[in-house]
């Protein structure tokens, strides 16, 4: 491991938020963006000789992310039927269209700390959907609630924790 | 009943909407702007609990302070699991190991590669060298099967088997194996115990083969020599000529035919072999007094918050010789004092959970030189700390070494600053294990840069990109780290080995600073 691929493997890290947000922007299919994001990773390194470490890296990954994220999305999207297609192109327009800046990282860490301020119960759901992958379907089975009721249970507490995201957010610091 | 716009939006996020019910979420996004922004959200917010959940710790108890951030110490979020197979990867150049798995939902993808369990080829020791010359040079510690070439000076090597070999350069010596070598050049002594029997020695004109004794060897471009000292060797000098034997008081040299002829062992031609123990010594004290000579110097520095020099066994205070005296003494904790990097110098030794030096490092700094000699006897947490701010709160600083073997100077951020992990290679290997290591950390706040040194070499730079640093040190704890009221994963990062030197400095030593700290330091 020479020098230049350890640095060049360390500033990936440090933009690795910056990547994810691109991805969910380009790609915005539940789950897509680790994969997304580690593809970029392995093309960055392949490459990295090439890669002048010393300027802003973020043009360079802004489009290898891009290509990366329309090829997954293609890849994920062309055997659905028309119609889901035609759901998961219209949202990915939304995606593209919205013009937030990204701050994955400072969202997830914020993210943290609205989930340890959830009630136990709405913690408990999100722990048994995203922690312990349980479906809506089990969840219901074990706590005697309609699954269409743990759909809307989940959805009311993922607005929560984006509104508590949104509102911890500080403004953008002039060296980010 | 159509089903309501959440069970559909959730259907989409979990995957498994149908035709028609991707048909009726359609509409509702087309024909209300609102739930469309709600739609995107949730996907943003679904990505960030995936993000969470691979990281294991979404179950994480809230902070005393909910202000601060629980765990920005990357300039990365948390949750980057597989980043975190690839950093470790990448330190040990093993990326080909990392495979893409498709993403089961919910709960993001995951990455089962994991960096191979380290192994050593090693075959010897180099246990003492004086006044020792390479062509390349080589540490103390472990030794592989290759080429030793030494200019001049004296090394010993202890072979796996059992044998200790002294070399004299002009020397090139192959380690084939624990109880195997060839030596086309040079002269040495070898000293074989029983176990070690059948130790062997090539040469261009021959092989000698040990049957438990101490023997010497000289070959030079003339001719060659071997000498028995006690017991007895095999000489093979060629295949299909007969086995010489060679006993105590017996030796034989080559004449200008090459062929062997016999004469009496001569043990002063190889005195200054067997005196490599006494010289050795004799350096190391030269070496110390030249650090303790040195130490009044160092400790004058007027931006020298504190020295601790571990010079003599204090008890549970440990004094700071800095002349500034800008940090009080510090408190040792279950430590237990023993040798450092000389005999006459104490050290103090991390094993249990409990071992920790505290030391309280008041203020602010923009800048900060980090410097320690290090004895790591092993990587036996993920994080082992050598100086690591109490808690995580703004302007921490933890420079500690990762279980993959690099070094780490995590700084926490805080006044609006970012923080990050500035990682440098990889370091500790088994090579180094038991070895005494100088390392220092130049923490340059302005820039934002910060540089990790390894015996006094510079080994990485790093500028993450994040602008200025925050850097407070505040409490602190040398080989061990108090998570105060801070929840963590790991809490437990004590080290495991010594430190027998530690200073802090509120200004960037140069290059060369580092480099002659380290070098009038060397055991």
């Amino acid at each position: 491991m020479n020098t230049h691929e350890t640095r060049a493997a360390q500033l990936f890290l440090a933009h690795h938020g910056f990547v994810k947000a691109m991805a969910l922007r380009h790609a915005p299919w539940p789950g897509l963006v680790e994969d997304i994001a580690q593809q970029v990773f392995l093309e960055f390194m392949a490459k990295e000789e090439k890669w002048n470490l010393d300027g802003d890296l973020r043009p360079l990954l802004a489009t290898m992310t891009r290509h990366v994220a329309l090829r997954h999305w293609r890849q994920r999207t062309r055997n659905l039927p028309e119609t889901v297609q035609k759901l998961a192109e219209h949202i990915r327009q939304l995606a593209e269209d919205r013009s937030a800046p990204p701050r994955y990282d400072e969202e997830v860490t914020i993210l943290r700390n609205c989930l340890a301020e959830l009630p136990e119960r709405s913690r408990e759901l999100i722990r048994r959907y995203y922690f312990d992958e349980q479906s809506t379907r089990d969840i219901g089975a074990e706590l005697s609630m309609n699954p269409d009721t743990v759909c809307r249970a989940l959805s009311r507490v993922r607005d929560q924790l984006r509104a508590c995201v949104l509102k911890n957010l500080t403004p953008e610091p002039d060296h980010a | 009943m159509p089903e309501a716009p959440e069970t559909l939006l959730q259907k989409w996020l979990a995957g498994d909407i149908t035709g028609p019910e991707a048909e009726r979420l359609l509409d509702v996004l087309q024909s209300d702007p609102v739930a469309a922004g709600r739609l995107l959200g949730h996907l943003h917010v679904d990505a960030l609990l995936r993000d969470l959940a691979a990281s294991g710790d979404i179950l994480t108890p809230p902070e005393t302070d909910p202000a601060l951030p629980v765990r920005s110490r990357r300039a990365w979020p948390a949750g980057a699991g597989w980043m975190a197979v690839a950093a470790v990867a990448v330190a040990l150049g093993t990326l080909v190991l990392i495979r893409k798995n498709d993403p089961p939902p919910p709960g993001g993808p995951s990455v089962t590669a994991s960096p191979p369990e380290e192994t050593s080829k090693a075959v010897a020791l180099l246990t003492r060298s004086t006044d020792a010359v390479w062509e390349a040079a080589v540490p103390p510690g472990l030794v592989e099967p290759g080429w030793l070439r030494l200019r001049s000076g004296l090394v010993e090597l202890e072979f796996f088997s059992g044998a200790q070999v002294v070399v004299e350069g002009p020397a090139e010596i192959q380690v084939i194996s624990p109880d195997e070598a060839f030596c086309p050049r040079g002269k040495l002594s070898a000293e074989v115990p029983p176990q070690a029997r059948g130790f062997r020695i090539g040469t261009p004109k021959g092989t000698v083969v040990d049957l438990g004794t101490a023997f010497g060897l000289s070959i030079d471009g003339s001719g060659a020599e071997v000498h028995v000292f006690k017991g007895e060797v095999e000489l093979h000098d060629r295949p299909g000529s007969p086995v010489r034997g060679l006993r105590e008081g017996q030796a034989v040299a080559t004449d200008g035919k090459g062929d062997w002829n016999a004469k009496n062992a001569n043990p002063t031609a190889f005195a200054a072999l067997h005196g490599a123990g006494a010289r050795a010594d004799e350096l190391q004290r030269q070496h110390f007094a030249a650090w303790k000579g040195a130490a009044a110097a160092l400790n004058a520095d007027p931006q020298m918050l504190a020295r601790f020099d571990f010079l003599e066994a204090t008890g549970r205070r440990l004094p700071n010789r800095s002349s500034a005296r800008s940090v009080d003494d510090a408190t040792v904790v279950g430590a237990t004092w023993a040798h450092g990097r000389w005999p006459e110098k104490a050290a103090l030794e991390f094993r249990s959970l409990a071992d920790r030096v505290r030391v309280a490092v008041p203020g602010e700094s923009e800048q900060l030189t980090l410097d320690a000699w290090v004895r790591v006897d092993a990587l036996s947490r993920r994080y082992n700390s050598i100086f690591m701010s109490e808690g995580w709160a703004e302007g921490s600083l933890h420079w500690q070494i990762l279980d993959t073997g690099a070094v780490r100077l995590g700084n926490h951020g805080g006044h609006g600053r970012r923080g990050g992990d500035f990682d440098s290679p990889v370091v500790f290997n088994a090579g180094r294990f038991g070895q005494w290591t100088h390392l220092a950390v130049r923490i340059d706040g302005k820039a934002g840069r910060v540089s990790h040194f390894v015996d006094g070499r510079k080994t990485a730079e790093i500028d993450l990109r994040t602008g200025p640093l925050f850097l407070r040190p505040g409490l602190a704890e040398l080989g061990n780290w108090n998570t105060s009221t801070h929840a963590d994963a790991t809490p437990i990062r004590h080290l495991s080995g010594a430190i027998d030197e530690f200073a802090i400095h509120s200004r960037l030593l140069s290059d060369e600073e580092i480099r002659s700290t380290a070098e009038i330091g060397r055991p």
